[in-house]
């Protein structure tokens, strides 16, 4: 079609250009993609400082930074990884994809999704801004427990900069949620019942429903933090009657299923490319979508886990819940493993990734059962065995989810596809390096190194483990920067692909590549769960009508 | 909306639950209030869409909808662009930073979320 038959809207959305086009964008691709491109902004950041965190540990008694910087650094290594590039991300590819996904022209509320971009984007930037301050950064932690957050301890502007801007980050991401579950049960197109949609979108429901109910609470944690800083509150402050432990009921009350608001969308991505790429529809769809909500249920009443070693909790009750939710999670597993079995497994870089996934977060998940149990508990916390097990789940999880999800959606995004060869080469890598970081720090948690410790004497294997494990983040460095390479160079080169490289089986794979802005010049008929499949393939698309 | 109806009755439902469970395990006041407030939120959720969205009917809950259903102006019309949300957000960010640092700013920031909301929803009209 030539562009002078494009109806006006379209061509006028294509003459636009420059940052001001991207300013008052409302298109949800483009907010999309502002997301994700934000958030591996952070990833980069946020690694950068991993890597002054490995170099500091790598030998004992190491003074590459001091015990401030040291606190500052992890501190804001793991608020940009958690706040500022994981949910965001989900969020981005939530943008891009639910509305194709579904067969929607836009989100409900396009202008409200271009405001949560907007003051996530500030938000986060006023909290690495703390950097710059007189007294630095916050220092407290990603979780920032009172009173060591409070006015008394940490005075400096950065813990208020950390304060305000995590708030906004909280709104933008409860204002996110809302939209995302309005689109999804207003905006489908005709035929795409809920037992239609692809199980990414379904994962995006439950994380939406997750952070609705999760992140009020933070909200309300972080603006009683600032009252007591600032408008004479005493919330926190045992001496006025407050108390420390409402902080971290309040806090893990997000903090927890904050966890699985940050994996559940990435399970989503993991069944569309387990899906794809062993070329057979989804096994066990219904139990792939009740156990997303099974998790997202059992997450919101397992918050005192985390709080085992204050004494003041009951243990029985978390602990029994936590163990439930191993339930759900061997059920995505079953059915993940059931998807590949027989099926005919094209073996990608997004379907390395996957795999790469599997492995990683199995682990994570096992270790998980095990810190679920409070005599382990007791043993393990505050211990670098935690450490190693929530970077298992997070960094083995849902970091590898991120590559196998940009890997897989590039050439629907960009309409070019990222080099083969050199992703491969990227997986080995990171796979490599990740491991080689953090199972060392299994046996170092178990030998007693303590967490947040700015450097350490030289006991018996201590120097050793520490030493593999800044091996291993040097080599995830590298396939980083190869990653870097491959996107720059694929395009610069700028081979179409077409629409559908990788012969996917949902909606947005219907569509150009990229796609229009109203997404869509036609639609094809949505009889099941697999609409693109079905119309490419109309002699086998019966068999999965649901 | 039927499943819509469901998923947030039954989640309303299961947030109860573990409220009450918690609370005679526990006899903890925080949690039960926290997870009571959960259940309450998802059952106001559900009542919401039984009560002012019954009548709804969506092509996208029929399995045999057509495409054409969706055809045509009376689907909407979508904001291709606008420069107020970004506004908006400026002006957010300002009026936390002024609450808590310069009351002065505060309120020049309030007023300037309100004359952009204002703005926004001039923009909105048809």
């Amino acid at each position: 079609m030539s562009e002078a038959a494009l109806p006006e809207p379209v061509t006028a959305a294509l003459a636009r250009r420059g940052i001001l086009s991207w300013i008052s964008t409302t298109d949800h691709k483009r907010i999309g993609i502002l997301y994700m491109c934000t958030a591996i902004g952070f990833f980069f950041t946020a690694g950068v400082m991993a890597l002054l965190i490995r170099a500091q540990l790598a030998v004992p008694n190491q003074s590459i930074v001091t015990s401030h910087q040291y606190a500052q650094l992890f501190t804001l290594h793991g608020t940009a990884m958690i706040f500022f590039f994981v949910v965001p991300f989900a969020f981005g590819l939530a943008n891009f994809l639910v509305p194709l996904q579904i067969g929607a022209p836009d989100m409900a509320f396009p202008r409200l999704n271009a405001f949560s971009y907007w003051i996530f984007l500030f938000g986060a930037l006023l909290v690495m801004s703390g950097a710059a301050t007189n007294g630095g950064a916050a220092a407290t932690g990603w979780y920032a427990y009172a009173p060591l957050s409070g006015i008394k301890i940490s005075a400096g502007l950065g813990q208020d900069l950390w304060i305000i801007g995590l708030l906004m980050a909280s709104i933008s991401s409860i204002l996110t949620a809302i939209n995302m579950v309005t689109t999804v049960f207003i905006y489908r197109a005709p035929g795409m019942t809920m037992w239609r949609i692809p199980i990414f979108t379904w994962e995006i429901v439950a994380t939406s429903l997750m952070v609705l109910m999760a992140f009020p609470s933070l909200a309300a944690d972080l603006s009683m933090l600032l009252i007591d800083r600032h408008f004479g509150g005493h919330f926190f402050d045992p001496a006025a009657g407050g108390s420390p432990v409402l902080y971290q009921h309040l806090f893990w009350f997000f903090g927890h299923p904050e966890v699985y608001i940050m994996i559940l969308p990435y399970f989503g991505v993991i069944t569309e490319i387990v899906s794809t790429f062993s070329r057979k529809p989804v096994f066990g769809y219904t139990g792939m979508v009740l156990s997303a909500f099974a998790i997202a249920g059992l997450s919101m009443g397992v918050w005192a886990h985390h709080m085992f070693t204050t004494g003041a909790v009951s243990d029985p009750f978390f602990s029994a819940v936590s163990f439930l939710i191993a339930v759900p999670t061997g059920i995505k597993f079953f059915n993940w493993i059931g998807t590949m079995w027989r099926g005919s497994i094209a073996f990608t870089t997004p379907m390395l990734f996957a795999i790469g996934f599997l492995l990683n977060f199995l682990i994570g998940g096992i270790t998980g059962v095990m810190v679920a149990s409070p005599p382990i508990d007791f043993h393990a916390e505050d211990s670098y065995f935690l450490v190693s097990h929530f970077h298992y789940v997070l960094g083995g999880g849902s970091l590898f989810a991120i590559f196998a999800a940009i890997f897989f959606w590039f050439p629907k995004v960009f309409g070019i596809k990222l080099n083969e060869a050199w992703g491969k080469t990227c997986f080995v890598l990171e796979f490599v390096g990740f491991n080689l970081t953090f199972f060392p720090m299994y046996f170092l948690g178990v030998m007693g190194m303590p967490r947040r410790v700015y450097t350490y004497p030289n006991l018996p294997g201590w120097g050793l483990l520490n030493s593999l494990a800044t091996l291993g983040a040097a080599i995830m460095a590298v396939g980083v920067i190869l990653f870097i390479a491959n996107v720059v160079a694929s395009v610069r080169r700028r081979e179409p692909v077409g629409d559908d490289p990788w012969g996917g089986f949902t909606l947005e794979w219907a569509t150009s590549s990229p796609p229009p802005e109203h997404n869509f010049d036609w639609l094809p008929p949505i009889r099941s769960e697999r609409p693109t499949f079905d119309y490419h393939h109309p002699e086998l698309g019966k068999e999965s009508a649901r | 909306m039927k499943i819509g109806v469901r998923l947030f009755l039954s989640s309303a439902i299961f947030g109860f639950a573990i409220a009450i469970a918690y609370w005679f395990t526990t006899y903890e006041v925080t949690g039960t209030l926290l997870l009571g407030i959960m259940g309450f939120a998802l059952s106001f959720v559900a009542g919401y869409i039984v009560v002012a969205e019954r009548e709804a009917r969506l092509a996208g809950d029929r399995k045999d909808g057509t495409n054409a259903e969706a055809a045509g102006e009376r689907v909407g019309t979508y904001a291709l662009r606008s420069k107020w949300p970004f506004g908006i957000a400026v002006a957010v960010a300002i009026l936390l930073l002024g609450a808590v640092f310069n009351a002065p700013l505060g309120i020049a920031a309030f007023l300037a979320v309100l004359a952009c909301l204002g703005l926004l929803i001039r923009e909105s009209r048809p």
